[in-house]
């Protein structure tokens, strides 16, 4: 096991008193000064995240919008320069490698923003596919990224920017100067709130975080770490990789078929066209545990008409519902037996089984609802 | 990390404050800590078994669900009520309104096998490094 990495913001996380953890092989900030006083802070005012883990990828040149369609489910033949897609990367088999963002900077410039866990593998994988066609860059060592997230995100950047950010449309991409520093920016975001992702080159990433927090101190936003980000984006159920989407789930599986667009000759295609023909065998629902507050955790099995039929794939207390919410995999049989929103179901909490009812996703949805905007992209 | 002296601690982060027979059990300022904001304890009922070492309960968290162990042997006589309703006064007082049961000890020998405030101040500096 190597020594875990650290990002260009680790002195400033210490600095502010975050307690560690090893995520991804980035020992990263899992909270402040709590991950329930952190979710909230998201919700009613602005959270500023370091997410300098993540991989960024780009591709560009004549060819790059090639690699791309053939690598991801969704179609960016129709992204539009200075927009951002939800995308997948899918096995032959249809099975997941990885979610990702793809942005367009130019007419043939593209940016990938790839899960941590994934960097190596996705790096290989589309390498591999492009086979030197494209130009193809790993840029993640020289790129931090911070994520401003809330209702009072876009104002908080708005008197930082010196271009009018307020503008931006959602899962839109601009550039331009945010505290003096060069910044991609784009409203996009894994909270299910407004906000935006800020990509700047390493050295000016903690002078643009302390800038935020400073700018932010007024409406009390805060820095928010790992473990508010994963109960945000239960929440808004989003899913994330490792957990709802693995080598053994499909995006069909998964519920993301709005960026799965078949009929185009992508990896996994042919797969994903037979499971929507012939039916899926598995499916991903959200749960509610009815009674207390026990949470239906990662790993445990989940039970229909007294017979287990799946397992949890993520749960935890949800602080803006104030109650224990869950995601599980259930398997299916064709259309005929398809779970549905009210049904109730059983789930092994240690020594008993607990009733859980099958409830809509998202769990919490802001007014105007961030979901919405990214099934249209 | 508070470690009040007076008290006896286990290694599994819970303490012990005995009065003649009866042992008042919670869990510890760094047990809570560790955890995080807590969301839900599920303890025994009153008349329960507990055996020294076994689980009697659990708590959970924002992040994670724990086992809480019996750090004596004997029966459970009181369980705190206030903390299905308000589980985060583990939190905030660990040592004090936080406490979770209160346990009519069957061999006070169990006892022995606890550490002091300087014990478990130590076993935490070793758990550090």
């Amino acid at each position: 096991m190597n020594a875990p990495k650290r990002t260009v913001l680790f002195d400033l996380h210490q600095k502010l008193g975050a307690r560690m953890t090893v995520f991804a092989g980035f020992e990263m900030p899992v909270s402040y000064s709590g991950i329930i006083e952190e979710h909230l802070a998201v919700r009613n005012s602005a959270g500023i995240f370091d997410l300098s883990h993540m991989g960024e990828f780009e591709i560009s040149g004549p060819h790059a919008l090639g690699t791309i369609e053939r690598a991801f489910t969704n179609s960016a033949a129709r992204l539009k320069q200075g927009h951002a897609q939800y995308t997948i990367m899918c096995a032959q088999d249809g099975g997941t490698i990885d979610d990702l963002i793809v942005y367009r900077l130019g007419p043939e410039r593209y940016m990938l923003c790839v899960n941590a866990s994934n960097t190596d593998t996705d790096r290989e994988w589309i390498a591999e596919l492009n086979g030197g066609r494209a130009k193809f860059e790993d840029v993640s060592e020289a790129t931090a990224l911070v994520a401003v997230q809330g209702p009072c995100a876009v104002a908080i950047l708005a008197t930082l920017a010196d271009f009018p950010i307020a503008n931006v449309a959602r899962f839109g991409v601009a550039g331009g100067l945010i505290a003096g520093i060069t910044c991609i920016a784009a409203r996009t975001g894994y909270t299910g709130e407004d906000g935006f992702e800020l990509f700047v080159d390493n050295a000016g990433a903690r002078r643009l975080f302390e800038a935020i927090l400073d700018a932010g101190a007024g409406v009390d936003a805060k820095p928010v770490g790992l473990g508010a980000r994963d109960t945000l984006r239960l929440e808004a159920g989003l899913p994330l990789y490792g957990h709802e989407l693995d080598r053994n789930s499909s995006p069909l599986e998964a519920g993301l078929a709005a960026f799965v667009k078949l009929g185009r000759p992508f990896i996994g295609a042919a797969a994903l066209t037979a499971q929507r023909d012939r039916g899926l065998k598995k499916t991903l629902v959200g749960l509610q545990t009815d009674d207390g507050r026990m949470v239906a955790r990662q790993g445990y099995r989940v039970f229909r008409n007294g017979d287990e039929a799946g397992v949890v794939t993520s749960g935890t207390f949800a602080p803006s519902i104030q109650r224990p919410i869950a995601m599980a995999y259930l398997a299916v049989a064709g259309a005929k037996n398809m779970p549905a929103v009210g049904e109730s179901l059983e789930v092994a909490i240690r020594e008993r089984k607990a009733r859980a009812t099958i409830v809509p996703r998202p769990f919490y949805r802001r007014d105007e609802p961030p979901a919405a905007s990214a099934a249209r992209v | 990390m508070e470690i009040p002296q007076g008290l006896k601690y286990s290694k599994e982060h819970e303490w012990v404050a005995t009065e003649d027979i009866v042992a008042t059990v919670g869990i510890t300022d760094h047990a809570q800590d560790q955890l995080g904001e807590i969301v839900y304890i599920e303890l025994p009922a009153v008349g329960d078994k507990v055996s020294k070492d076994d689980p009697f309960g659990v708590v959970e968290s924002v992040k994670a669900v724990s086992d809480i162990y019996a750090p004596v042997t004997g029966t459970v006589i009181e369980i705190n009520e206030d903390l299905p309703e308000s589980p985060e006064t583990v939190n905030e007082d660990p040592y004090g309104d936080g406490w979770l049961i209160k346990v009519k000890i069957t061999d006070l020998s169990d006892l022995e096998d606890l550490m002091d405030a300087d014990e478990y101040a130590e076993l935490l500096a070793r758990e550090k490094e």
